[in-house]
């Protein structure tokens, strides 16, 4: 099993999926000029409603492009990307992004933060204020609505930043790294949170990481990126309950997993490793 | 006594053995009484001015300068900046002439912009503003172009306008360089007006400073001295006030 | 996240065609400065204004007849005299409040205050003390300089890396070796930022002092030639100085960055754009 054929375009029987991401290629530079570079070759993938898939790969192999790509934040030098068959071209209002980097803007407080996105919207003050209020509610932040950022941990502050792109009802999540830049025991206690709010609202997670633990807990399916120029090299599929936690840590099914992943992954990793 | 409080009453401690000194140096005639003269006498002395209502011209003289000058600075360099961001290569170009820009002595200028300008306000004016214009000019861009990629990032997985973008990412992102060209604007602005009254001028505290010296009024020049060290000190507790509290809220 | 070049790295990994363009302009800046000062003196006339010519001879005819020779030799005087001070005392402050934190926390707010402070409305009491002459001129540069090196310094001091001087103490070195070896190469290129704001500031000092009070100096031909109403005498005066004051600054700015790449510093003290 490694890659996936490509979908096949306008045959939508069924509910097909969500998100369709059909032979992406980003390339830098020219051949002429030198310093032509490949980062993603020929990468694509489809989504189903409400799942959760997980990229892996080592530093460098295009896995965050792709994710930027699928954001709009970046042109994709060859093919395209669908939401709901319709392509994307831009930043989509029903595409959500959450970064690794600390993004919540120090010069708003938690509720202004998260009524960013509604405020640009042109929501309403006091319907924009009441959604603000139920999400931070649901992310637990409720008593942190007029602080500042800095007041806050790092951990709070990704919940924030979480919480303001959850208040605009994304239908697909992209988490670019979000917990890369926590602490160990954080980042499992956010795992567990990152699960409920995907099992709760039945949004479409697309997750980026560089840590198996993470895909290996999270994911529906796991699909492992090669060194650059980034291809799909392997997809694992868990096979794991909607009902599923960070408990599961120690079970024989998460060994299995991160076996799985881990024995394609590492080979990659070494050819980065000696690649520098 | 928690460290800070030890640290604040060490620096009152300082400053108070200076005025102690100021004041019995001359007393005790360590130093002559006419070239210092002691610090009640000169606060005496500024009271004295203040109160006599000669001083009040000076003073608006002195403070419509620098504000004239600052808003000239603060605005062509806020525009200035903004080019210098939008424009990569312009950036290239000037960076060299932007790095030795402070080594130039403007005040050389001076008589110069007196020749062309006549002695009034404007060559004054014109000193100060290119004393302070380029710091507010590089803060601005230098500001511009170190606003987080992340918030960009965000403001255009949003898909915000141009204007959006400006307004809610670029804007507060930057006010921090931002504010530290106005606050060193302030500084320039009152240092290129005072500087250029005390050497060459017909009224402002500067003025005063060289007039009373000329004519041996050492009281009334101590007193100027004073009441231009008291303005400095006020303006500056007043922007690190106003700083404090936009810094309190960056991480 | 995008991390600001120093102008140099850039520099060599452009392509060379481009790099030769970017010089190009930049020599253009003054060709430009120079035209459009002759386009003005076409406007403005000969009451105002002096061509870039007549500046030119004027400052040939200074340099001839000695007026300007005899002028710039007492500056010239002062300026060593009052930087030797700056570097020494502003070295020496420096250094000190930046051992140690305590002082440090007591007088930072006081130097950046005296630092921002019109200084020259002090110079008649520089004057009363040391009388009309080179020494007021010394003190008074001095006082004028000493703040930036000492402000740089002191930064420069404070900021060195903690693991640094562990591991410095891990490895046994004497008091001499820790210095020798981690502190100096750490606060060099800062130091010397600061050396090179200190001479501006200096120079800039020992001008404005001669143009307030004195008999002799570049500062006093300024005035005497106002009082003149020579125009050309005083644009090349002004403009005499303001070449020396960027050519040394430029020699300056040369060292700053060898130190700064032989030291390996990522962040330069002079100004950059992020990338």
């Amino acid at each position: 099993m490694t890659e996936r054929a490509a979908p096949q375009q306008g045959s939508r029987a069924e509910p097909g999926p969500l998100l369709v991401i059909d032979s992406v290629s980003k390339w830098y530079g020219t051949e002429a000029d030198g310093d032509y570079v490949l980062a993603v070759d020929g990468f694509s993938l489809s989504v189903g409603r409400g799942e959760f898939v997980s990229l892996v790969g080592p530093s460098g192999c295009g896995k965050s492009t792709v994710l930027e790509i699928i954001a709009g934040l970046r042109k994709p030098s060859a093919g395209a990307v669908y939401l709901d068959g319709q392509r994307l071209r831009e930043p989509h209002p029903a595409v959500g992004v959450v970064f690794q980097e600390d993004s919540v803007f120090p010069w708003r407080t938690v509720l202004d933060n998260v009524t960013f996105g509604l405020e640009m919207r042109g929501v309403p003050p006091a319907q924009r204020r009441e959604r603000a209020r139920r999400i931070l509610e649901f992310m637990g932040l409720g008593d942190f609505a007029d602080r500042y950022p800095y007041q806050l941990s790092g951990g709070m502050r990704q919940r924030v930043a979480i919480a303001r792109t959850l208040v605009l009802e994304p239908e697909v999540l992209l988490l670019d790294e979000p917990l890369g830049a926590l602490d160990a025991q954080t980042r499992l206690v956010m795992v567990d949170e990152v699960l409920r709010i995907w099992r709760e609202t039945g949004t479409t997670v697309l997750l980026v990481t560089h840590s198996l633990e993470e895909a290996a807990l999270c994911s529906d399916r796991v699909v492992v990126m090669t060194a650059r120029p980034g291809r799909i090299k392997h997809v694992v599929e868990t096979g794991l309950p909607r009902d599923r936690s960070s408990r599961l840590l120690g079970s024989e099914q998460f060994a299995q997993i991160s076996q799985a992943i881990w024995e394609p992954l590492r080979e990659e990793s070494m050819k980065a490793l000696e690649r520098r | 006594m928690s460290q800070q409080a030890k640290v604040r009453l060490a620096r009152t401690a300082v400053v108070a053995a200076v005025l102690v000194l100021l004041e019995v140096a001359p007393r005790a005639g360590w130093v002559d009484p006419i070239t210092l003269i002691p610090l009640s006498q000169i606060a005496a002395g500024t009271w004295q001015l203040a109160a006599s209502g000669r001083l009040a011209p000076h003073v608006a003289a002195t403070a419509s300068n620098v504000l004239a000058s600052l808003l000239l600075a603060v605005t062509t360099g806020f525009a200035a900046g903004m080019l210098l961001w939008r424009s990569r290569r312009l950036w290239n170009v000037l960076e060299p002439y932007l790095a030795t820009y402070y080594a130039v002595p403007f005040f050389a200028f001076y008589p110069f912009l007196i020749v062309m300008f006549g002695m009034n306000r404007w060559p004054m004016i014109v000193i100060a503003w290119a004393f302070a214009v380029v710091a507010m000019a590089v803060n601005t861009a230098l500001g511009f172009s170190r606003v987080r990629e992340v918030y960009v990032k965000v403001g255009k997985s949003l898909g915000l306008s141009p204007w959006q973008m400006m307004r809610h990412i670029y804007l507060p992102g930057a006010t921090p360089y931002v504010f530290t060209g106005l606050k060193l604007s302030v500084s320039y602005s009152v240092i290129g007006i005072v500087a250029s009254e005390f050497i060459l001028s017909t009224a402002g505290l500067g003025w005063l400073v060289s007039f009373s010296y000329n004519y041996f009024d050492m009281k009334g020049m101590y007193a100027a001295i004073a009441l231009i060290l008291l303005l400095v000190i006020v303006l500056n507790a007043l922007l690190l006030w106003w700083e404090g509290r936009l810094y309190r809220r960056e991480v | 996240m995008a991390v600001s070049l120093p102008r140099a790295v850039r520099a060599r990994q452009g392509p060379g065609r481009e790099m030769l363009g970017l010089r190009v302009l930049q020599l253009g800046v003054p060709v430009l400065l120079i035209l459009l000062w002759e386009l003005l003196y076409r406007m403005t006339g000969d009451l105002a204004l002096s061509s870039p010519v007549q500046t030119w001879h004027t400052l040939l005819d200074g340099f001839r007849r000695g007026w300007l020779v005899r002028g710039l030799h007492e500056t010239a005087l002062a300026l060593g005299g009052a930087y030797f001070f700056s570097v020494v005392l502003g070295i020496a402050l420096g250094v000190a409040l930046g051992i140690h934190a305590f002082s440090r926390q007591v007088f930072e707010p006081l130097v950046l205050t005296v630092y921002s402070i019109p200084k020259v409305t002090l110079y008649p009491v520089f004057l009363l003390f040391f009388g009309l002459g080179v020494p007021a001129k010394v003190a008074f540069g001095a006082f004028h300089g000493l703040f930036p090196v000492a402000i740089f310094t002191m930064s420069a001091v404070k900021t060195i890396r903690p693991v640094f001087l562990k591991v410095a103490a891990v490895m046994r070195c004497s008091p001499w070796q820790t210095f020798r070896q981690v502190v100096l190469p750490s606060v060099l290129p800062s130091m010397f930022t600061g050396l090179r704001t200190g001479f501006s500031l200096t120079f800039l000092g020992v001008i404005l002092s001669e143009m307030f009070a004195s008999r002799q100096g570049a500062g006093f031909l300024l005035m005497q030639a106002i009082g003149l109403h020579d125009v050309p005498r005083i644009l090349a005066v002004a403009l005499l100085l303001i070449a020396f004051a960027l050519v040394v600054n430029t020699g300056f700015l040369v060292v700053e960055t060898r130190l700064r790449r032989r030291f390996g510093e990522r962040d330069s003290g002079a100004i950059s754009l992020g990338g």
